[in-house]
């Protein structure tokens, strides 16, 4: 059993603990689909994968992920997030292939196993170049899948194909780990990101007592016209923290 | 403003595009058709790591071609088992400590043997796999190069392999896929070959075919009066079937030191996979260097096969023309019986079905605890399987 299909099984368990469900809030999912996709993709890997010609796909390693980005990329519709998520794609392939050809060929000359480093890189570069969630699948599942395709035509235009497995075998490793570490980043990265920014805003100093009002200490005062990065920072948690508002 | 993002945008595109073809340039396109992947090795830089013993430093305990790292594992000929305790990466040395005398399976047999009792396996029903990861792998004497982008001269010898198991009855199937280039991604690419062997034929073995890049005079040997090439074994350390794919090499060694002496050169448990995950009885087999002729590696193949076919199929399946070349006997002076490891229940389907109900197993146990500890998590556990079953199982209140 590979280690993407225990890190997969975990991340089921920890589903149906209720965990991350802020991460599928995000990607439009709710918990039960999450899982019943998640439980998809460990099905589909039972099923061989499909050869057609020179090209073979896994339905639980590629199909599953490919459905799920194709509905991310028609809810991100034609936008610049579109443009991000292609040039993010674009990007992550092109540093994965480059990476095959920096990495030393022999297995033993690695700590881990090819196929997780490039799952490792993949899902960082996914997250800084997609940044949002929903990016960060996307340019994880597709720049994977372009970065095994550009050697593909490689080959085929040298005149010495080779099989292209989508999701199949080391790639199916590579894709897992991808998505999850960049839509992890993502997500706690953006946390971060969201916490300074609300102790930045709501911080000034008062020059009547020389100290610095905020929210944490209950004297800032907040009229919620005054709010106006209210779409970038969380409004629930604005919601719960200890201010009053003016009238 | 919006202009200045179009801008910006064309200019990250452009860039983009820039990063691609470089990336493209920097693999396979600037790469020549042949020697591709040698020419770093063949030049004034000495290509293969030599490991001396550390307790007597002016002996060599083995050549090898690829890296050898600290905790790699070494078996030699005379079966002493040695630890990698040092490398030195600039001058390609290291150390290895002799940890003791490596306990080998033993095979009661000798000479020859003229009748074959009877066959367990009908004609067909023995499959084996053979592959090559490294498909550009050549040898110069006979090839001109060591390295090409296409079929090398491995396949000539995973052809003659190949034949060698069809005279034996064994149904060996071959694939020729390509899996280049000869970069880090090979191994990712053969494992959807080894996938698909594995997957479409019931497979007892499962061979990855290779050659090795150290000096000629470690490889080249003479069985029974004929000259030809050692065979290494490489085993990978990082994987579940590690313990098995060891034991699997360890019995063809232990059979061939008896019946050929000389043809098996070594063990390497090195770091690493090489697909070896997917089944038990994965072997990797280095058949030959670079600086020997293509024939010696094509003449050792025959007496592989036999070994493969009576370590794996044991006395009762193995065929005649293996089983000629030894004399079956036992501690009463009857003739005796080897067990085929093809027998063996422990296979890779058997493993995967233990450590899929292993994990089953393992959910079910962290989620009862969890479960008795947390109501919520009691609570949500409850609601997912009600809402997951549509509440079928949920005891339906009556409403007066």
């Amino acid at each position: 059993m590979s280690v993407s299909l225990w890190i997969l099984s975990a991340i089921i368990i920890l589903l149906m603990l209720g965990l991350g469900q802020r991460i599928l809030d995000q990607l439009r999912l709710n918990d039960k689909q999450a899982i019943i996709l998640l439980l998809a993709i460990a099905i589909g890997l039972i099923i061989p994968p499909i050869e057609i010609g020179l090209v073979s796909f896994s339905v639980g390693g590629f199909l599953i992920p490919l459905g799920i980005t194709i509905y991310l990329l028609i809810m991100v519709g034609f936008s610049r997030d579109l443009l991000r998520a292609i040039i993010g794609t674009i990007l992550t392939a092109g540093i994965i292939y480059g990476l095959e050809w920096v990495m030393p060929a022999d297995p033993e000359e690695l700590l881990i196993s090819p196929s997780i480093i490039y799952g490792l890189v993949a899902g960082l570069v996914a997250y800084i170049l997609g940044r949002s969630r929903r990016n960060a699948f996307i340019c994880a599942v597709l720049g994977v899948s372009l970065s095994q395709l550009i050697q593909f035509i490689v080959n085929l235009s040298l005149g010495t194909p080779t099989k292209l497995g989508l999701g199949v075998g080391g790639a199916f490793s590579t894709l897992i780990i991808a998505i999850l570490l960049s839509v992890a980043l993502a997500e706690f990265m953006g946390r971060a990101f969201e916490n300074a920014t609300i102790n930045k805003e709501i911080k000034k100093f008062n020059f009547e007592t020389s100290t610095y009002d905020s929210v944490k200490n209950g004297r800032l005062r907040y009229k919620t016209s005054e709010i106006k990065t209210a779409d970038a920072i969380n409004m629930h948690e604005i919601k719960n923290a200890n201010f009053t508002k003016n009238d | 403003m919006k202009n200045k993002k179009v801008k910006l945008a064309k200019t990250f595109l452009g860039l983009t595009l820039i990063v691609m073809v470089v990336c493209s340039f920097f693999g396979a396109f600037s790469k020549p058709i042949k020697a591709s992947y040698a020419e770093s090795k063949n030049g004034s830089e000495k290509s293969y790591f030599t490991i001396f013993d550390v307790d007597d430093k002016s002996s060599v305990v083995f050549f090898r071609g690829d890296k050898v790292e600290d905790g790699d594992m070494y078996i030699s000929s005379d079966n002493k088992r040695y630890e990698i305790v040092s490398i030195d990466e600039a001058n390609k040395t290291g150390y290895a400590k002799f940890i003791g005398e490596e306990d080998m399976p033993v095979y009661k047999i000798s000479k020859k043997i003229s009748s074959k009792i009877s066959s367990a396996f009908a004609e067909g029903k023995k499959t084996v796999g053979v592959y090559h990861t490294h498909n550009d792998e050549s040898y110069i004497p006979s090839d001109g190069y060591d390295s090409v982008y296409g079929k090398g001269g491995i396949h000539d010898v995973g052809k003659a392999l190949v034949n060698n198991f069809g005279k034996l009855g064994i149904s060996a199937v071959y694939s020729e896929d390509l899996h280049l280039p000869h970069n880090s991604g090979a191994y990712t690419r053969s494992e959807v070959t080894a996938s698909a062997l594995i997957n479409n034929n019931n497979l007892d073995g499962l061979f990855d075919i290779h050659r090795d890049s150290t000096p000629a005079k470690e490889y080249i040997t003479t069985v029974d009066g004929k000259e030809m090439s050692k065979v290494r074994m490489v085993v990978g350390r990082a994987n579940q079937n590690s313990a098995e794919n060891l034991e699997f090499a360890k019995s063809i060694k232990a059979y061939a030191d008896e019946v050929y002496p000389n043809l098996i050169k070594d063990i390497f448990i090195g770091k690493g996979n090489y697909n070896q995950q997917l089944t038990p009885r994965a072997m990797l087999f280095e058949m030959g260097c670079e600086n020997i002729k293509k024939d010696l590696p094509i003449a050792s193949t025959e007496p592989l096969a036999k070994t493969i076919d009576v370590v794996l199929y044991g006395s009762n399946g193995a065929s005649n023309l293996s089983l000629n070349d030894v004399r079956l006997t036992s501690a009463n002076g009857k003739a005796g019986v080897i067990t085929g490891l093809a027998n063996n229940q422990s296979n890779a389907s058997l493993s995967f079905l233990w450590v899929l109900l292993g994990a089953i197993a393992f959910y079910f146990i962290v989620l009862g605890i969890v479960c008795i500890f947390s109501k919520t998590a009691r609570y949500k556990t409850k609601r997912f399987f009600s809402e997951l079953f549509a509440g079928l199982f949920v005891k339906q209140k009556h409403r007066g």
